[in-house]
């Protein structure tokens, strides 16, 4: 039945051009986070290994996720689930044997695809781009690699918070601003202690950062706490699922 | 119209994140500057700079971008397509009306901000003096600059039945804006994209980001002069396709 639900899904995302909105974030995220390429003062350093050129293009792409990502996942989920409450699609897939919680399953599985090529297209086209305007030294491509997997994997989890809001609550302007609050907090947490980013699950989007500035100007690496890094994914994925069962076994729609 | 406007506005939710964003702003602002005193000078200058900085490179356009998907919702839902252009009022009007409520709920926003700022500033931070007079006529010039981000977004959003959508294209024009304006190379397209117009007219004044303009008078009626015909633009171009096409 979940292979029907997701050949469905699929065919939706066709309609509702998904990959096109991926296609603008994706270009979003570039252009914001590949802006300092072009200044004289960053060209400066292209040659030179201990200005960390890459390791600053990363940083920027670190900022400019948090600052994006929470909205990319709002309105990926709100628009493919909007549809369910405007055309009575819940009903719908009910009497053809397929519940809301398969569904968000169903939904959960292709807006993940599509949100793991987002971060692969953006990560690929940001290594292009630094290549392109002459960074020297080699990428700290299994820095990046680490920093995509961790992106992907708070994607996945807010996904299913998100496709949750957008499910129960037919007025899709709360998961939207939910998620506008949500970037805004991503964002700040960045600039805030470190304890701040484990405090709501949008901060994790900071607390992924592979590097943080140290005295000022000195860049250090830097990783997740292991285990709430793990409590937070796992207590994600656990709470979608048991969510989805929920869904399936109320009566009507789940709005 | 406008009053019938915000009166469906007040049943939404937006309101919500009308004040929340700048709350979330000032909260955030306050924090940096008080953990960061040993870096930043001090003072309202560096403390406003702060409480403006995200909000107004990415945040502002971005809650008009949600505000005006929230005003054109209901008009998509439902049999109120067909109630609307069944009105004897004129295509400009409706857009207008729109345009309009949007800018005065932007207006509120920007109240919230700078009735914060100066009571944070003075009560959880102490600072010296009352807040610049200057905050005032910025914080308007902000809401000038807002007029074509809200009707363009209006036009998207008029457009296009669904929600989310004119949000992602507008984040891609904040994208374009903040690319324009900070790039250092946009020069008059700067003023062409309306997202780079907010962010100009937020940081006038502001030490904290390089490119950013004096409060001068030359700066000001560029902002203004732009924003007025891009506005202008903007409203007759919603007026035209509503009034030639059937988008409902």
């Amino acid at each position: 039945m979940i292979r029907t639900a997701v050949d469905l899904e699929v065919r939706k995302t066709r309609r509702m051009r998904v990959w096109a909105l991926c296609l603008v974030m994706v270009v979003a995220v570039v252009v914001l986070a590949g802006m300092s390429l072009g200044s004289e003062a960053t060209r400066a350093g292209f040659a030179d290994p201990d200005a960390r050129p890459w390791e600053r293009l990363l940083l920027n792409h670190v900022m400019v996720a948090a600052m994006t990502s929470p909205i990319l996942v709002a309105v990926l989920a709100g628009r493919q689930v909007d549809i369910e409450h405007q055309g009575q699609g819940w009903t719908l897939a009910r009497t053809a044997g397929m519940g809301p919680g398969l569904l968000c399953r169903a939904k959960a599985l292709v807006l993940g695809t599509a949100l793991v090529s987002t971060v692969v297209a953006q990560c690929a086209l940001l290594i292009l781009a630094g290549t392109v305007a002459g960074i020297e030294p080699t990428p700290p491509l299994l820095l990046w690699g680490r920093y995509a997997l961790c992106l992907t994997a708070v994607h996945l989890a807010l996904m299913g918070l998100h496709l949750w809001l957008a499910a129960r609550v037919d007025n899709q302007l709360v998961g939207l601003g939910v998620g506008l609050l949500g970037a805004f907090y991503a964002v700040f947490s960045l600039l805030m202690p470190s304890w701040v980013a484990y405090a709501l699950p949008w901060g994790y989007y900071a607390a992924i950062s592979p590097l943080r500035m140290e005295g000022g100007d000195r860049l250090i690496e830097s990783q997740p706490d292991p285990v709430l890094f793990t409590l937070f994914l796992g207590g994600a994925a656990v709470l979608f699922l048991t969510a989805c069962r929920r869904l399936d076994r109320a009566e009507g729609g789940p709005a | 119209m406008i009053v019938s406007e915000l009166a469906k506005l007040r049943r939404s939710s937006l309101w919500i994140v009308a004040v929340v964003l700048p709350v979330l702003a000032v909260t955030a602002g306050t924090l940096n500057y008080h953990g960061n005193q040993d870096v930043l000078s001090s003072g309202w200058g560096p403390y406003r700079s702060q409480a403006v900085l995200f909000y107004g490179l990415f945040f502002m356009s971005m809650g008009v971008a949600v505000l005006a998907s929230a005003a054109w919702r209901m008009e998509h839902r439902g049999n109120n397509w067909n109630l609307l252009m069944t009105t004897p009022a004129r295509p400009s009007a409706i857009v207008g009306a729109k345009i309009v409520s949007l800018a005065l709920v932007v207006t509120a926003m920007q109240m919230v901000l700078l009735v914060l700022i100066g009571l944070t500033g003075t009560w959880v931070l102490g600072l010296e003096g009352a807040p610049p007079w200057e905050y005032v006529p910025v914080a308007l010039l902000a809401v000038v600059a807002a007029l074509p981000v809200a009707a363009l977004q209006s036009l998207l959003s008029m457009l296009i039945r669904s929600f989310t959508a004119p949000v992602a294209l507008g984040l891609l024009g904040c994208a374009l804006g903040v690319a324009t304006m900070l790039g250092g190379e946009g020069g008059v397209v700067s003023y062409l994209v309306p997202q780079a117009l907010v962010t100009s007219a937020s940081f006038l004044g502001n030490g904290a980001v390089s490119g950013s303009a004096e409060i001068d008078p030359s700066a000001v009626g560029a902002i203004v002069l732009s924003a007025s015909a891009l506005t202008g633009l903007l409203w007759w171009l919603s007026a035209f396709v509503l009034s030639r096409r059937d988008v409902g």
